[in-house]
């Protein structure tokens, strides 16, 4: 059983990480009490885990050759890396870390799926990018369509405070969705679990961090997006979660924190402000490239500590 | 979070507020001019009832800003709606300190001047209850009519605009006249409390503008 204890702190410092971005605009703008915002973002993430989970399970457990072992390391890896960062206050994302990880075990057992890493980092590319887009089309379609309610001041106060939940909803099933083949794909890909006992045991870990660890970051990012505009910020999580849920579709785990970026960024783009700036790119670049660095060096040592090259 | 009771509690309390300052600077108007006129019983009456305006449109105010705190309206617009409900209290602030410099300092208006003053306290009534249509129509309206609205605004602004003339007008003529420099400044500092009123109203309509402006997605 204590295999799965590395899955089980990497979900619960994903959750701890990651609520912020679908539901820290709500509770740093006081429209939804913390409580309310953690209990919904548990259920949702757990929902979207065992609905949507299993279709990126098989990725993530097929970038190396793993056994429960290599499976049990990659998840401490990422998960160490995760908690090591997030002290640092740096950004850090759970599907780089342990997809950077499992490389690292690919390389040092000769089984790494290159094919696969291409599709992976393909798609870590676009995730912004694609977040920007849908972004810039939903900030102009919806206000387009909802400008009469938007335009009268009680009318906006409603909509916007509904609006803002059910898209926290709706980006913490995208987020269980999509993440939770961070936290158990490797025990997938190790044979211990099947893809929906994966995504159950997954997602009860993410929710768990959610509920018991998640206040702080939420709130620090929320009162970092929340101040663009209400309409802004339920657009923003709006895109991320689609971004994040069309990302699912295709079966590759991505950064909720850099879609959530790239949907400011659009909306920035579309309002004809200077939305990009080295900082925020640095921020993105940064994820890309040192989180499965450092989690795939980190990986490596645990490997090289372990004595997995003198069997 | 469907209920509108807190916006609706708030909304009332506005038009509430605006109306009581209106009435104050209507009370102001005629406060100064029956004291311009020498009836100081009937100014001292209307003194008093600029005071006590102003004190309801201050309780208003505290009202207002509490259930602000509680959570009516989004967080985003509530330190404008703020701002605009402080501007319209301080049109009442200056329109009791131009009745109480009236009836507590009792300056000498020079008859030629009386005229030029009672212009300037009629447009302000009137710019005033221009501030109150546009404010009712920002918070009535789904559909704002954004031309007449702006029209509106400008209106106002137009006002401003004429009382500065006026008043530009109004201070040649009086250092131009024979009256004692005390007396000269006394008058000046008292047009220039009635003139203080416009601006704050000019202030108050442009904080309405940029609520307008928040409000477009």
């Amino acid at each position: 059983m204590w295999y799965f204890s590395s899955g089980a702190f990497l979900g619960w410092g994903l959750g701890a990480n990651d609520a912020a971005n679908v539901m820290g605009t709500g509770v740093a703008a006081n429209l939804v009490k913390y409580r309310t915002a953690v209990c919904l973002v548990a259920v949702f993430v757990i929902v979207g885990a065992v609905v949507e989970g299993p279709k990126v399970m098989n990725t993530v457990g097929s970038l190396a050759k793993l056994d429960i072992n290599l499976a049990f390391l990659a998840a401490l890896s990422a998960g160490l890396v995760m908690f090591i960062m997030s002290g640092l206050a740096l950004p850090i994302s759970a599907s780089q870390a342990i997809v950077g990880a499992l490389i690292a075990i690919g390389l040092a057992n000769g089984t790494a799926e290159f094919s696969l890493l291409r599709k992976v980092v393909l798609c870590w590319i676009l995730t912004p990018i694609g977040a920007a887009v849908i972004s810039g089309i939903a900030y102009r379609l919806l206000g387009f369509l909802l400008k009469p309610v938007l335009s009268d001041i009680t009318l906006r106060t409603v909509l916007l405070r509904i609006a803002i939940v059910v898209a926290g909803c709706y980006g913490s099933y995208a987020l269980g969705g999509n993440n939770v083949a961070n936290v158990s794909g490797v025990y997938v890909g190790a044979g211990y679990m099947s893809p929906l006992g994966a995504a159950l045991f997954g997602g009860f870990f993410i929710a768990l961090g959610v509920l018991t660890y998640s206040k702080k970051v939420m709130m620090t990012v929320g009162r970092d997006i929340f101040p663009l505009d209400s309409f802004t910020a339920f657009v923003a999580v709006l895109s991320q979660a689609i971004t994040a849920h069309i990302f699912t579709q295709i079966g590759v785990p991505v950064s909720s924190s850099q879609a959530i970026v790239g949907a400011v960024i659009g909306i920035g783009l579309v309002k004809n402000m200077n939305a990009i700036s080295v900082k925020i790119v640095a921020r993105i670049l940064f994820g890309w490239i040192a989180t499965p660095v450092v989690a795939g060096a980190m990986c490596y040592a645990l490997l090289i500590l372990s004595g997995f090259f003198r069997a | 979070m469907l209920s509108t009771s807190k916006e609706k509690k708030v909304k009332e309390l506005i038009l509430n507020h605006l109306k009581t300052v209106n009435q104050c600077v209507l009370k102001a108007r005629d406060c100064i001019a029956v004291f311009m006129d020498g009836d100081i019983e009937a100014a001292e009456s209307l003194r008093v009832s600029v005071d006590r305006l102003e004190d309801e449109a201050d309780d208003i105010r505290r009202t207002i800003v509490s259930s602000l705190g509680e959570g009516a309206f989004l967080p985003i617009l509530r330190g404008d709606i703020h701002s605009l409900v402080s501007l319209v209290d301080d049109i009442a602030g200056l329109a009791e300190d131009l009745s109480d410099m009236a009836l507590g300092e009792r300056p000498h208006i020079p008859g030629e001047l009386i005229p030029g003053i009672q212009e300037i306290a009629e447009k302000t009534v009137g710019q005033c209850q221009q501030l109150c249509d546009i404010t009712v129509e920002f918070l009535s309206k789904a559909r704002l009519r954004r031309k007449r609205f702006a029209e509106q605004i400008h209106t106002v602004v137009t006002a401003e605009h004429d009382i500065d003339e006026i008043e530009w007008r109004l201070t040649r003529a009086l250092f131009d006249s024979n009256l004692p420099l005390a007396d000269k400044q006394h008058a000046k500092q008292f047009i220039t409390r009635l003139t203080l009123i416009s601006n704050k109203i000019e202030d108050a309509s442009d904080q309405v503008a940029e609520l307008t402006i928040k409000m477009q997605a």
